[in-house]
């Protein structure tokens, strides 16, 4: 830990002794806190708190670079062991001209999570790599494509068997048509490795779960149309839909009740949003948005409590159920950014957020309300 | 199904109000009349209103001119000149960090892809809630571009 603080000071002195004149910097400042009516959404409905403090820091040694930092502690005051501190690093480099029809964006990060007693199993860091480019055909008229790749490790020497690489390629459209009118088409192919069980398993060994090592493919495509109604008002509606391959006779291994699940948030499905912006209110920023989700998980096993003997216990693989959700989310959202001199602005925000899920697994029927307070200084 | 009828509902709600809002003044009425419409970054806003003083609120009021945003202060035409440009060029006086924001605007369509194994749902401005310090890039291991 030592040497690497060390490192880290020999690198900003070095950074700073051979700053070019015209390098600058950035700063942005962000406290946050509030109040959440299901923690871990889930039909437990666990109630808690939160307050978050983040600081980035951008630097700026070439106009067609910027190196950022940033570091994020969260803290919650019942779940106090989810309480977590999280790190990153991402370079970007964009070496084309704002004049060309062609624009190269190219970037580079690394995030760092690690939390506190009984979760640092979750501790995990990941390598961002990203390539894409757009051609700008007409004034009216750009086409895009671009690759990602994510490789996730999870770092404790008990961690959970949830090492994953994630490819993706894409290539999208966007057109201005009849005035006003925007229409935005994506697609895209993703593919990444996982562990399961095998699901026609009749019994399961926590100790030793014969994981497998497997792949399995994702494509999806979504349209997105925008336009404004009126002068100060933007309105956009995004349907997306999205396709496992190679899923069907797979069990992952769920290690927790959703939430820090690896496969928490893996699904495919349909979904549908609607998002509004409007500057209507003199120096206020109000947005808000509706979503809905038709999603179906991968086979997923978890622990479930068995009342005959007040415990929980591992159900068979090949009785684990596909679960399917039906999941609403509305959220409004108020912004007032106050400008100060040496370009600083300094932002107040007020999120309230609601979210209900139906869920084939009653576990996963629940309603959240979130409210959030937050405070941004950037220049 | 529920699906379906959401969409039917989404999409009638807004061309409803399309069709009832306010035509005049619009977003075009500021613009030059050669200036197109363009929202790569999806807002429902044109992307070519100036933002004066970088709080992140249009400034609907500034006369723009044609593709103010997106001209090179040097007028340079190869793809990858500003490079030489920092070398040469030192009578532009921009800070770096405005150039690459220039340079940044014109990729705005590139920063984020809406693909993936991760979730969608973390829509606006308060996703990431409840999840806290999560609210980067990856949760639980699983990323979203």
């Amino acid at each position: 830990m030592r040497l690497s603080v060390n490192f880290l000071l020999v690198l900003a002195c070095l950074l700073i002794l051979s700053m070019p004149i015209r390098a600058d910097f950035s700063y942005e400042i962000n406290l946050k806190g509030g109040y959440t009516g299901n923690l871990l959404n889930d039909s437990l409905g666990m109630e808690d708190s939160y307050s978050t403090s983040r600081a980035s820091f951008k630097y700026y040694p070439l106009s067609t670079l910027e190196i950022g930092l940033s570091s994020e502690y969260t803290y919650y005051s019942k779940t106090y062991g989810l309480s977590n501190l999280l790190y990153s690093g991402t370079v970007i480099h964009i070496p084309t001209v704002e004049s060309s029809p062609v624009t190269v964006y190219l970037s580079a990060g690394y995030d760092r999570v690690r939390y506190r007693e009984n979760i640092e199993s979750f501790d995990n860091k990941t390598i961002r790599v990203k390539a894409s480019l757009s051609y700008r055909v007409s004034s009216g008229m750009r086409l895009r494509t671009g690759s990602n790749l994510a490789a996730t490790r999870y770092v404790n020497a008990d961690s959970i068997s949830a090492d994953n690489d994630q490819y993706e390629l894409f290539a999208g459209a966007n057109m201005s048509f009849l005035g006003s009118n925007s229409l935005d088409i994506e697609t895209g192919f993703s593919f990444t490795n996982y562990s399961f069980i095998n699901d026609s398993l009749e019994w399961f060994n926590p100790v030793d779960p014969g994981l497998r090592d497997g792949h399995f493919r994702s494509f999806y495509i979504s349209p997105r149309f925008s336009r404004p109604l009126g002068l100060k008002t933007g309105i956009s509606v995004t349907y997306k839909y999205r396709h496992f391959a190679n899923i069907n006779r797979a069990v992952v291994l769920g290690y927790a009740t959703g939430f820090l699940s690896p496969w928490a948030l893996v699904f495919d499905g349909s979904s549908i949003v609607l998002q509004l912006k409007s500057y209507l209110v003199p120096h206020v920023v109000v947005s808000a948005g509706a979503g809905y989700w038709d999603k179906t998980y991968l086979k997923t096993l978890e622990r479930v409590y068995n009342p005959s003997f007040h415990g929980f216990e591992w159900p068979p693989p090949n009785q684990v159920p596909r679960r399917k959700d039906y999941f609403t989310r509305l959220y409004l959202s108020f912004q007032r950014p106050i400008t100060f001199g040496f370009n600083g602005v300094l932002e107040p925000t007020v999120t309230v957020d609601y979210s209900h899920n139906n869920s084939s697994l009653a576990t996963y029927d629940y309603s959240s309300t979130t409210v959030t307070v937050g405070l941004t200084y950037r220049r | 199904m529920k699906l379906v009828l959401a969409g039917l509902t989404i999409l009638t709600v807004v061309f409803s109000i399309t069709a009832g809002a306010e035509e005049p003044p619009s977003q075009e009425a500021i613009l030059p009349a050669n200036s197109r419409f363009i929202d790569l970054d999806g807002d429902g806003f044109n992307d070519n209103i100036p933002d004066v003083n970088n709080d992140g609120i249009p400034d609907f009021s500034v006369e723009m001119t044609q593709e103010s945003r997106v001209i090179s202060p040097s007028g340079e035409s190869d793809i990858f000149g500003s490079l030489m440009n920092d070398v040469f060029l030192p009578e532009l006086k921009l800070p770096y960090s405005q150039k690459f924001n220039r340079l940044k605007y014109c990729a705005r369509d590139l920063c984020k892809s809406r693909g993936g194994f991760g979730s969608d749902e973390a829509f606006g401005p308060g996703n990431g809630i409840g999840q806290g310090a999560l609210s980067g890039h990856c949760l639980g291991g699983i990323c979203h571009f």
